[in-house]
């Protein structure tokens, strides 16, 4: 059997003391795309940054651990997890401009990222990143690079976002609502090139959203999450098409679909 | 049934650093009383800018819009403070819209005073339409940054409900909220619609949300209308190009085996009325 790409052993998280997330379990494969739903303060979004050790001063994994590859995340000290952020797991935000430095140009900022993790120049990473920009089929990255964030629009922010996490080539990608704050047609257009990161380099990637849509879409597992507890996981197949739990059944239910004719 | 509102024409150019942007070309729809209309696009094409036009919060630079048969671009003065009251707007996140340093009660009230209504008379008002919109009357006293977003939405409404509206036009006002939130406030709306003989417009991206709300839909490219009628026959058999992209793009599950052709770049190919 292959070595587990993320293996999640029930996990209890605590904000101050306060337990978040109850006995959480799940596994990837890697190369698996893994789509988590449920309501906002399902527990979903601290699943995934206790995951990437991003827990911050008052949250904590009181009990369980959470593997990457065989190696501990939670016990893992700051340099180790310095290493291992970029390289090993990369994270998108659902604002990606945000999380970005407004006074400075995305070049410099991509740049800097990269020569944390490795020996680089300038025009080796502005290569990579072109090369990156041209698989995801944007012929203009040389303007992109050279903008600011706040010059950018929101989808094409979100596509930084993925070309920053992409640069240093990670095995495992934790989105975090990534397509919530997009258009439809951007929304189309962002998750075909994560797709497309999983087709050139085999990414395994964790995706946190509320669109059941785009997990359906994408991911080959799902995970629903409600009040910290994981109701339903398996194929997504199963949980989409015939929920078993009656909160997966409410949540599929509340969602408003499109019927074309 | 007579027409609510008639837009007709509708032209509106922002200028920024001396270059000009014409966010809206040419916007023409009508509306019928106790409808409710859906205006769909994607961001820029102007769908917020013609509802800041037809609620007088922008002043377009050509068109007429009717309301009740008469024109509003040009009242003035008193008959102007009316309109005001006549067409109201709920926005995307609640929690702005609010003066976070204001109890709920207070916001709600504070467009009543401002008409000149008394202050018990306006309590009791804001009561009822808490009520109205199924929330309990000690969110009154609580503040935006105390309640959530779904509960600070239906404050919203409440407020918009205030001097009882012709029009309501509701910009975004469920995309911030879970599916389970947004699937309420969807029920609030539809039962407001019936009970109180609202119009709306809703103005969203979701077309799902406006195929099982709205009676009608106007599609939006770059600042024209390219498509407009039956909002489950629009979206179930588009006509334009773009809708038919439009209506493509969104991720559904109900037919596995369909997978969806993508827009690159929001480029309208040759074909759609206004590439």
């Amino acid at each position: 059997m292959s070595e587990l790409l993320l293996d999640i052993q029930h996990v209890e998280i605590c904000y101050n003391g306060r337990p978040v997330v109850h006995d959480v379990s799940l596994q990837m494969e890697p190369g698996e795309i893994l789509g988590i739903v449920g309501e906002s303060g399902s527990g979903k979004s601290t699943l995934i940054k206790a995951a990437m050790g991003l827990l911050g001063d008052s949250g904590a994994v009181t009990k369980g651990d959470i593997y990457y590859k065989g190696q501990n995340v939670v016990d893992a000290d700051s340099h180790a997890l310095r290493n291992m952020r970029g390289p090993a797991m990369g994270m998108i935000f659902q604002n990606t401009e945000s999380s970005l430095c407004p006074i400075r140009k995305i070049e410099d900022q991509l740049y800097e990222s990269v020569i944390q993790h490795e020996k680089v120049t300038r025009n080796e990473v502005r290569e990579r990143a072109l090369e990156l920009f041209a698989h995801m089929r944007l012929t203009d990255g040389r303007r992109i690079l050279n903008s600011y964030p706040f010059e950018l629009s929101g989808g094409m922010n979100q596509r930084v976002g993925i070309m920053m996490a992409m640069i240093l080539k990670p095995d495992l990608l934790f989105a975090d609502e990534p397509t919530s704050a997009l258009d439809v047609t951007v929304q189309a257009q962002v998750v075909k090139e994560m797709m497309k990161m999983r087709e050139l380099y085999g990414t395994g990637i964790v995706i946190v959203t509320h669109n059941i849509g785009v997990v359906e879409y994408m991911a080959d597992k799902a995970a629903v999450m409600h009040e910290g507890n994981l109701v339903e996981y398996g194929r997504k197949e199963e949980i989409i098409l015939h929920p078993q739990k009656d909160y997966t059944k409410r949540l599929i239910g509340a969602v408003m679909r499109i019927n074309r004719g | 049934m007579e027409n609510i509102l008639e837009v007709k024409e509708l032209k509106k150019t922002f200028y920024k650093n001396k270059v000009p942007f014409q966010a809206v070309k040419s916007v023409s729809f009508q509306m019928k009383k106790g409808q409710c209309m859906g205006i769909v696009g994607e961001s820029g094409c102007g769908k917020s800018t013609t509802a800041k036009i037809i609620t007088h919060l922008t002043i377009p630079d050509g068109g007429s819009i009717q309301l009740n048969g008469r024109e509003t671009l040009s009242l003035r003065g008193k008959s102007l403070r009316k309109l005001y009251g006549e067409v109201q707007m709920v926005f995307q996140t609640p929690q702005d819209s609010f003066d976070p340093r204001c109890t709920l009660g207070d916001g709600i009230m504070e467009g009543m005073r401002n008409r000149g209504m008394r202050k018990r008379k306006a309590k009791e008002r804001m009561y009822e339409l808490l009520d109205m919109v199924e929330l309990d009357g000690g969110f009154a006293s609580r503040y935006p940054h105390e309640v959530s977003g779904g509960q600070c939405q239906r404050a919203a409404i409440a407020r918009a409900l205030a001097p009882n509206p012709q029009l309501m036009i509701c910009d975004e006002a469920t995309s911030a909220l879970d599916v389970t939130v947004q699937a309420q406030i969807v029920e609030l709306l539809k039962k407001l619609q019936k009970e109180q003989g609202l119009s709306l417009i809703l103005i969203s991206h979701d077309l799902a949300l406006v195929q099982n709300l709205c009676d009608h839909v106007a599609v939006m490219y770059k600042g024209s209308v390219v498509e407009q009628g039956a909002a489950d026959e629009v979206i179930r058999n588009p006509k334009e190009t773009y809708t038919q992209m439009l209506v493509d793009s969104v991720f559904g599950w109900e037919s596995p085996g369909r997978r969806q052709p993508f827009i690159y770049g929001g480029v309208c190919p040759a074909g759609c009325g206004t590439a």
